[in-house]
């Protein structure tokens, strides 16, 4: 190149430097003006300019003045022997105990020129956090301490080996070999992030091979420790390997634990393909952002032979999205586990909602509702990270608010690991943590508010503090009032950005995200008319958005679901308690079936799983208002989508397949036809045994298969084939008193057993062992009655019971009785009244009850003789009959009725008997 | 040994002026060792937290061995050269005797022994680094100086400047530019022996 081309390339490559980096690319191809010559040594400058980040800048006398301390000098307890190297925070010696030569460590002294108090102070305070890290892994941390003129220092384990990619290179590994190694890098790395460490650099150079083939961990934290949050340190490390850094790194905001699974997943990705993810041209740090951010990397199946799953592994790893990655390494690992022994990995499949029947769900009200509740992260140790990390939020400047209250919002959002979820003190440190972001939420939304960027961040944390304070996995420690003030303050600010923003979608979309998030904890809670509120507030504003031409296919779906919802608040599918109106219920899930039915429909296996539930929920409700064809027709077409999902691999499908069945089973029962109903109930019992013998603790499983036992030895009996019936209903009784006798007396355990009585006591009745029936009528109800103690507003509870006392006053009644009888029908009306209460005549099950009920007292009358009383109970039993549009021989619970039929015969027979008397007939 | 101001002078004279370019080898070894003693006094004066100032290093160096009342300005910023181009040759020199010695295998580090007396390693190839700066040199003269100056007498920007006669903007410049060009090299060459 002639002198003069150079001098230009000179002053370009200046030039360039000092404008901003969105003008960089422009100005380059200005000024070179067409030379390639130029242009491209000026493009290869510049990228390199960036790859070199702080080369040469110290100077050789700076270096030598910096290792002041001297072979022999002695630090603490070790003797200095000699320097290993120079890293970007300081120096590392090998050095030995002075007690004892043979013990060799690796002692760090940090650069000179930071700032030393801030770093003394942090040091004392985590290191002990450090030391407690305590894995064949990871290289330990020793001790510690300060030189004489106050420069901080750690004694480490020694470590001796090869960066792990060039181990893997010199000694040839197979992909196995790799991906086992790496399995061991994750539990390392899991180690630590269960003790609250984040590395924040991880990268093939700090994990190096023994000679053995030990993979250890170095420097775990201690990038945490040496490098403050700064502007500055943080602009040098991020420019310093560029090629490793995550995202979130990227743009400057504070790390955890799922940075560190990004940086997993480069270094999986280099161990398998030899090959750096990201390449950079002209390296300004706007293509930096750009390429790291935005681009995805080339697939390693793409650079070397490698199976698809790999692929899947490894991008999932390294998502852009935190939220996208692993939740954790040992999530990672299981995952790599899983490719190991050829199973599906998760990263390919769509975690699908788990279905339980509705016999099932009645009874575990407790651990079903809500969609995405997250759990977040505390345990005692957190504490302390978090006030040092809240404290230095809040002495950032305001230009760096949003990638605060996203990172705050984000850093809530980890899984929570077992053991940490099990520290001791974990409970009063998570309610301090979450006072502490709702102080800091509350204060940052008081001073700048009006800031429509910095709004919506706010909102999205106000949401996951809440998630955090009502998450369902601590029961009994959730504060749900909290939670709902979290949830409002959230919606508060996205009202006022829809109403600022009327043309905006997305804050519309937002606020009914939130009336749904409120609506399922108020569900969970029980408070149906308050959880029906928000639901329908969510639908007015699905409704409007899909008014507006603008709408998506999200929207579609969004508001399928929030038919689905309502729908399932007033069938009390799966809740704790119901509103009780099965037309209402009926008419919004037939809503949500629509919309996810119409045109372009959507053949995805996904889509067609979604509309197959919904044809389910349909299914139900018409089977409880006796509407048994359509029913049975939308049941057997959900059938050919389950099989297509256990083809595509996915084995938890098959439960889907017997719970159907179930259903199926029960529709045919219920309306009176046994001999149809057994051979589903025996397919649904066969795939429930098969699914539970692959996974024996599996409650869900257990309870689906006492079920199938249940059901299918009921159908026996109503066919005559009492002992057959009885034996199998036994086999089920057996099962579930074992469970409960092994203290696990679950709602839904309990359920289960009330429900085995309740309907073998129908089958001894039939049979005329009317003491068995007594019995164990008895039993169901005790059952029964401490459930609707334990849960007083759950009306299928009380239902159950009343439905009990139904038919305990009938033998009771058969036997003579009488005063017993009454009582036990009184008390079944009283239970059931205010369900069916007039002007809400909407529960079939509520209606059955009492149908049954005032048959009981007119059957109590007439006994004794009061035939006039008699004659009003039977009318009103007609009465509520005749609201009933399809009766059925069973309840839709399966329990068995009276039915209109016999209150009509003796209705008919007292009128005639009054006619004769001379009394007319009203 | 203290080192005779005077003969310093002389020696830094008769070289500046070109009278005795062989003054340039006796120069070396008391300058450098001077560098030293200035260098271990100064960190044993370090409070913590200050961060020490090379420039100041080579400045004070300078004050003590040379005898202010007998030389110009430019002899100054000679000296300042000097001492730069001093210990680039001396670090050099050493490592290529260390290279011969291990005879293959792994980069040459240097390791300053006593008898220059600076503890410590630099871990660099300073051999490949030397070379490459000679290309630079072929290139860009004035860069090589300035990568000289700052890298291994480890100048400030603005001395850098005042000592070649440039202003400091040129300088910032050209040293950006010759770090990228070095780095790429060094880069492309692997930094390995051969």
């Amino acid at each position: 190149m002639t002198t003069e081309n150079w001098q230009q390339v000179k002053r370009i490559v200046g030039e360039c430097l000092e404008r901003p980096a969105s003008e960089r690319k422009a100005y380059i191809a200005e000024a070179c003006g067409g030379n390639l010559e130029i242009a491209e040594e000026v493009a290869s400058l510049i990228a390199s300019s960036f790859e070199a980040g702080d080369f040469l800048e110290t100077s050789v006398v700076e270096q030598a003045e910096s290792e002041d301390l001297l072979p022999g000098q002695q630090l603490g307890s070790y003797q200095l022997v000699e320097l290993i190297g120079h890293g970007g925070m300081g120096s590392v010696y090998r050095a030995a105990r002075t007690s004892d030569f043979r013990k060799e460590v690796a002692v760090k002294v940090v650069k000179r020129g930071m700032d030393t108090e801030f770093i003394l102070e942090r040091f004392r305070q985590e290191r002990q956090i450090l030391a407690a890290l305590d894995h064949p892994n990871i290289a330990r941390l020793l001790d510690g301490g300060a030189t004489s003129d106050g420069r901080p220092y750690i004694v480490m384990e020694l470590v001796t080996g090869q960066p792990i990619t060039e181990y893997s290179t010199a000694h040839r590994l197979t992909v196995e070999e790799k991906l086992r190694l790496f399995q061991t890098v994750c539990s390392a790395v899991q180690h630590a992030h269960q003790n609250l460490v984040v590395h924040r650099d991880l990268k093939a150079s700090n994990i190096l091979v023994t000679a053995e083939g030990v993979p250890k961990l170095l420097d775990f934290g201690i990038a945490k420790l040496v490098a403050p949050d700064s502007q500055r340190t943080a602009a040098i490390f991020r420019l310093m390997t560029p090629e490793c850094a995550s995202p979130e790194q990227v743009r400057g905001e504070p790390l955890n634990t799922l940075s560190d699974i990004y940086s997993l997943g480069v270094l999986l990705y280099e161990l398998l393909t030899e090959a750096k993810p990201h390449q950079f041209t002209t390296g300004d740090s706007a293509e930096i952002q750009r390429v790291i951010c935005d681009q995805e990397p080339k697939k390693p199946s793409a650079i070397r032979p490698l199976a698809g799953d790999l692929d899947n592994i490894v991008l999932k790893a390294m998502h852009k999205d935190p939220l996208h990655r692993y939740s954790s390494a040992a999530q990672l690992s299981e995952d790599i586990g899983r490719y190991l022994s050829g199973q599906p990995v998760i990263a390919r499949r769509d975690t699908l909602r788990y279905r339980a029947s509705k016999f099932v769900r009645r009874h575990l009200a407790a651990t079903v509702a809500a969609a995405a509740i997250f759990v977040s992260l505390a345990g005692g140790l957190g504490v302390s990270l978090w006030e040092a990390h809240l404290a230095r939020m809040q002495r950032e400047r305001a230009d760096r608010r949003f990638a605060d209250v996203r990172q705050l919002a984000n850093s809530l959002l980890f899984d929570l690991h077992d053991a940490i979820k099990d520290l001791p003190g974990a409970t009063p440190a998570r309610k301090v943590i979450v006072d502490r972001a709702l102080k800091y939420l509350d204060r940052l939304a008081h001073e700048e508010g009006r800031d429509p960027g910095l709004a919506e961040e706010l909102a999205a944390a106000y949401i996951k503090v809440g998630d955090v304070q009502g998450g369902p996995n601590y029961t009994n420690l959730g504060d749900r009032t909290g939670a709902l003030a979290s949830y409002q303050k959230a919606l508060q600010i996205r009202q006022a950005l829809a109403a600022a923003n009327p043309a905006d979608l997305q804050a519309r979309r937002g606020a009914a995200r939130v009336y749904r998030r409120i609506a399922n904890l108020q569900m969970f809670l029980g408070n149906l008319a308050e959880a029906q509120n928000s639901a329908r507030q969510a639908l007015g504003i699905d409704q409007a958005i899909i008014g507006d031409p603008r709408h998506s296919s999200e929207d579609e779906k969004s508001l399928a679901r929030n038919y689905e919802l309502i729908g399932d608040l007033l069938s009390g599918n799966g809740t704790s308690g119901s509103l009780n109106d099965d037309r209402g219920a009926l008419e919004n899930h037939r809503k949500a079936l629509e919309i996810s039915s119409a045109e372009p429909l959507d053949n995805s296996l996904l889509a067609r799983y979604v509309r197959a539930v919904f044809q389910e929920k349909v299914a139900d409700d018409l089977t409880r208002l006796g509407e048994r064809e359509e029913a049975l027709r939308l049941l057997e077409s959900a059938q050919p989508v389950f099989e297509a999902r256990v083809a595509s691999g996915d084995s938890t499908a098959r439960t889907d397949i017997a719970l159907l069945q179930y259903r199926i089973g029960d529709t045919l029962l219920i309306t009176g036809d046994a001999a149809a109903a057994l051979p589903h109930y025996r397919t649904a019992l066969e795939l429930s045994l098969l699914q539970l013998a692959q996974d024996p603790q599996n409650a869900h499983l257990q309870l689906t298969a006492v079920q199938g036992y249940t059901v299918a030895g009921f159908a026996l009996t109503r066919l005559g084939r009492l002992a057959e019936g009885l034996a199998s209903m036994q086999t089920g009784e057996r099962i579930i008193r074992s469970e409960i006798a092994k203290a696990k007396e679950t709602g839904a355990n309990q359920g289960a057993l009330a429900l085995i009585l309740i309907l073998s006591a129908e089958a001894y009745r039939t049979s005329g062992d009317k003491n068995q029936a007594l019995v164990r009528g008895n039993q169901a109800a005790d059952i029964f009655q401490s459930m609707v103690k334990a849960e007083p507003r759950d009306a299928a509870s009380r239902l159950n019971l009343a439905a009990c006392w139904n038919f305990l006053g009938r033998i009771w009644l058969e036997q003579g009785t009488a005063d017993r009888a009454r009582k036990a029908f009184q008390d079944a009306l009283n239970l059931a009244e205010p369900s069916g209460a007039p002007g809400g005549w909407r529960s079939e099950a509520a209606k059955y009850v009492l149908a049954d009920g005032y048959a009981g007292l007119g059957g109590v009358a007439s006994r004794s003789g009061s035939l006039s009383e008699a004659q009003s109970w039977y009318q009103q039993s007609i009465s509520v009959w005749e609201r009933v549009a399809h009766p059925c021989p069973l309840r839709p619970d399966t329990f068995p009725t009276l039915g209109p039929t016999p209150v009509r015969a003796e209705l008919d027979r007292i009128n005639s008997t009054l006619a004769r008397q001379g009394l007319h007939p009203r | 040994m203290p080192s005779d101001p005077k003969d310093v002078t002389t020696l830094l004279l008769d070289w500046s002026s070109g009278t005795n370019p062989a003054a340039l080898e006796q120069l070396m070894p008391l300058v450098y060792s001077e560098l030293r003693r200035v260098a271990a006094r100064q960190f044993r004066r370090e409070t913590p937290g200050n961060t020490l100032q090379s420039t100041a290093l080579v400045h004070e160096a300078y004050l003590k061995l040379v005898d202010q009342h007998r030389v110009q300005w430019q002899d100054r910023d000679h000296f300042f050269a000097v001492a730069a181009q001093m210990i680039r040759r001396i670090l050099v020199t050493k490592a290529r005797e260390r290279k011969a010695e291990k005879r293959g295998g792994g980069q040459a580090k240097l390791l300053f022994d006593d008898a220059i007396g600076l503890p410590g390693r630099v871990d660099m190839d300073l051999i490949a680094l030397d070379d490459a700066i000679a290309g630079l040199a072929k290139t860009d003269e004035q860069q090589a100086r300035i990568v000289e100056l700052r890298f291994f007498a480890g100048l400030s920007i603005e001395a850098t400047a005042k000592t070649l006669g440039i202003s400091p903007a040129t300088v910032k410049r050209d040293w950006i530019v010759a770090k990228a060009w070095l780095f790429r090299e060094l880069s492309r060459g692997g930094g390995r022996d051969d």
